[in-house]
């Protein structure tokens, strides 16, 4: 029982077409990695499946439900929660208020809160301090708890380990799998630490200028030769 | 300590008479055309001749100004630097000057509300200081309409004066032609410029920053000229005259003997200034309303996707936050606030004409939410008080009164560059959280 299901999908910025015909599937409470270069197309394939920018051609179906004609903001309440690159988290607000707009679309539960705040307690202790005043990873833990306050089925999660030390990656890949153990919560996760992504997740796809090349299970595409030669080289 | 502050700290007299000197120069092509000429009448004296009329060269005053200006800005320099070195020896001088900032905030806005409410009755308030305060506080209103815009949702919003101008010929003209009181116009006002604050929101949605600057500057100069022209209802460039005072309840503010009147009907003498001192009540109640519904609104989820829009569009839409309702709910409700303005204006003045409605105003209105400190309610209070004060202090300077008002804001951008009050009061409190274990 597939909880998103994308088939044929195309989508780009104006006249640059990114995505040429992707079709992934991510069954409900299932970890999914995405890897590829630079440019792929991951980022664009998680922000066309948030509506921004519109897919030009195919289905993304959310519990069997087509999301494609649909704004953002309808996409956003439907169960989907996305925590974009670079973090954006608002810096002048406190951890707190960041937190509650993360569940803008549903009511404010503190139970959720107090989830937030067991993932990741560093966020409770900095509760009144502005978001902008957050070390990076810290404020990576405050984006993916940011989207996880919106109770999502899916979360999707676009570089969580960008810019971060070793021991900061560490520690929200270990916060990733706890969502996705704790919460049955399916995970779409775009990386370029191929490595640690390919061994938290069950399946795997790899993205070579907007074409899925390869798909199959972590373990399957940690030991390909292709992959290991293309993506995991030093690392 | 980095070595560019030491360098700083220990610049010799040279370079600040070097420093001087440039500036002195600097502003010879300013003094020269300013003071260099005076047209003086028939004059016989003068180098250059003309019709009736003979330039007069003053050499002499723009050596003066020169003088003055090396002298200020060489004082300027040394008693900054000394100052920079002072703070250098001593700890954290920095934190301190915040402390002592952060200590009287609590007491600000009450103490400020105090002297409002009691400003009139002063034994040293004339009506001429009741004037001022009425002009005080209509700015401090439209600031704290446009800091909705500006402040909270973060929309560079340069034609505010338009929806303020739609308030004040809103009023005028259902109370010109339906015979309705000021209190059943204000609501209409409010929602007529509440309309154009929609009308234009819907087509800068897509736009941030620059370029939503000059598409409101634009609306606003759009506005200012339809009602120039406009002549069958606007009366053009005329203005409307004759627009109903405020009543009080009912009870005119008149001295024609006929009917209720206010000071009749509590047996009081007859003084224009019953109407002046109900006038600043008015715009006090309204400015609070105001500041009220703002405070009220940035603890709904709507003031928060404001604020949060503000500081990234991406991460709201991430969050399914419909940045198009929030953007035209901002500029509604701060257009919404300038309809009250303009009504209270036009009522005040009794006549309106398109010249009050000019750029400058929407420009100070600006100045006032951006050197206030953009997002803070008493920010706006200070920021006001001192621009409009100041320059109606210096009134009897005439045509130079505006550099009063230039001299306030450089030196408020000196002193604190963030502005007057800086720091964001978080919208949820402490005690409104779970804790945790």
């Amino acid at each position: 029982m597939a909880c998103l299901s994308i088939k044929g999908l195309r989508s780009g910025y104006g006249n640059i077409e990114v995505l040429k015909g992707i079709s992934i599937d991510v069954n409900a409470g299932e970890i999914v990695t995405l890897i590829g270069a630079n440019g792929a197309g991951k980022t664009t394939l998680l922000m066309t499946i948030c509506g921004s920018p519109r897919a030009s051609s195919g289905e993304i179906l959310f519990n069997d439900c087509n999301v494609v004609a649909k704004a953002t903001h309808e996409i956003m309440g439907l169960g989907i929660s996305h925590s974009p690159e670079g973090r954006r988290i608002f810096p002048h607000m406190t951890v707190l208020e960041n937190l509650q707009l993360g569940s803008f679309t549903k009511h404010f539960s503190e139970k959720r809160l107090r989830h937030v705040y067991d993932l990741f307690p560093v966020l409770y202790e900095r509760k009144q301090q502005r978001g902008g005043t957050l070390s990076g990873g810290e404020q990576q833990m405050l984006a993916i708890g940011r989207a996880f306050m919106a109770r999502p089925q899916l979360l999707l999660l676009d570089e969580p380990s960008l810019g971060l030390a070793p021991l900061m990656v560490k520690r929200i890949f270990e916060a990733i799998n706890e969502i996705n153990e704790v919460h049955g919560t399916a995970i779409l996760l775009v990386e370029q630490n191929a490595l640690q992504a390919l061994r938290l997740a069950n399946r795997g796809y790899v993205l070579v200028n907007g074409k899925i090349l390869l798909a199959g299970s972590g373990k399957e595409l940690l030991t390909n030769k292709d992959i290991q030669k293309a993506y995991l080289e030093g690392a | 300590m980095s070595a560019g502050q030491k360098n700083r700290s220990d610049k010799n007299l040279g370079a600040h008479l070097r420093d001087a000197g440039l500036t002195a120069l600097i502003c010879l092509p300013l003094a020269f055309p300013m003071f260099g000429f005076q047209l003086v009448p028939g004059g016989e004296g003068g180098n250059v001749k003309t019709f009736g009329t003979s330039v007069e060269l003053r050499f002499f005053w723009v050596i003066i100004a020169l003088i003055v200006i090396f002298l200020g800005r060489l004082l300027i320099s040394l008693l900054s630097s000394k100052a920079f070195s002072k703070q250098v020896v001593g700890a954290q001088p920095r934190s301190v000057n915040t402390q002592s900032m952060s200590s009287i905030t609590p007491w600000l806005g009450p103490g400020i509300l105090g002297v409002a409410l009691l400003w009139p009755w002063f034994p040293f308030v004339d009506r001429w200081l009741v004037d001022l305060g009425i002009l005080v506080l209509t700015y401090i209103m439209l600031g704290w309409g446009l800091n909705i815009v500006v402040g909270l949702a973060g929309l560079l919003d340069l034609g505010y004066v338009a929806f303020y101008a739609v308030g004040a010929y809103s009023y005028a003209l259902i109370a010109l032609n339906f015979d309705l009181t000021f209190w059943q116009c204000l609501p209409l006002a409010g929602i007529f410029a509440a309309m154009f604050g929609i009308l234009l929101g819907f087509p800068v949605l897509r736009l941030r920053g620059d370029y939503l600057a000059i598409v409101t500057l634009g609306f606003g100069e759009i506005i200012r000229i339809v009602l120039l022209n406009w002549s069958d209802l606007t009366n053009g460039p005329d203005g409307l005259s004759g627009i109903p005072r405020p009543t009080f309840f009912g009870l005119p503010f008149k001295n024609d003997g006929s009917g209720t009147n206010f000071h009749s009907f509590f047996g009081l003498e007859y003084t224009s200034m019953h109407r002046i001192i109900f006038l600043y009540y008015l715009i006090l109640v309204l400015a609070l309303i105001t500041n009220f519904v703002t405070e009220r609104i940035r603890l709904l989820p709507v003031g928060r996707a404001w604020e949060a829009l503000r500081e990234d569009e991406i991460a709201c839409r991430s969050l399914g936050i419909n940045p198009r309702n929030t953007k035209l709910t901002a500029f509604a409700i701060g257009a919404m606030f300038a309809g009250f303005a303009g009504s209270f204006f036009a009522t005040r003045q009794a006549f309106i004409s398109p010249e009050s409605f000019t750029f400058i105003e929407s420009a100070i209105i600006l100045a006032i939410v951006v050197l206030g400190g953009m997002g803070s309610q008493m920010g706006v209070v200070l920021a006001a008080i001192f621009l409009i004060g100041m320059t109606e202090l210096f009134r009897e300077l005439e045509q130079f009164r505006m550099l009063a008002f230039g001299a306030g804001m450089v030196a408020i951008m000196i002193w604190r560059p963030r502005g007057l009050l800086t720091k964001r009061k978080p919208s949820i409190r402490i005690a409104h959280t779970v804790d945790f274990k």
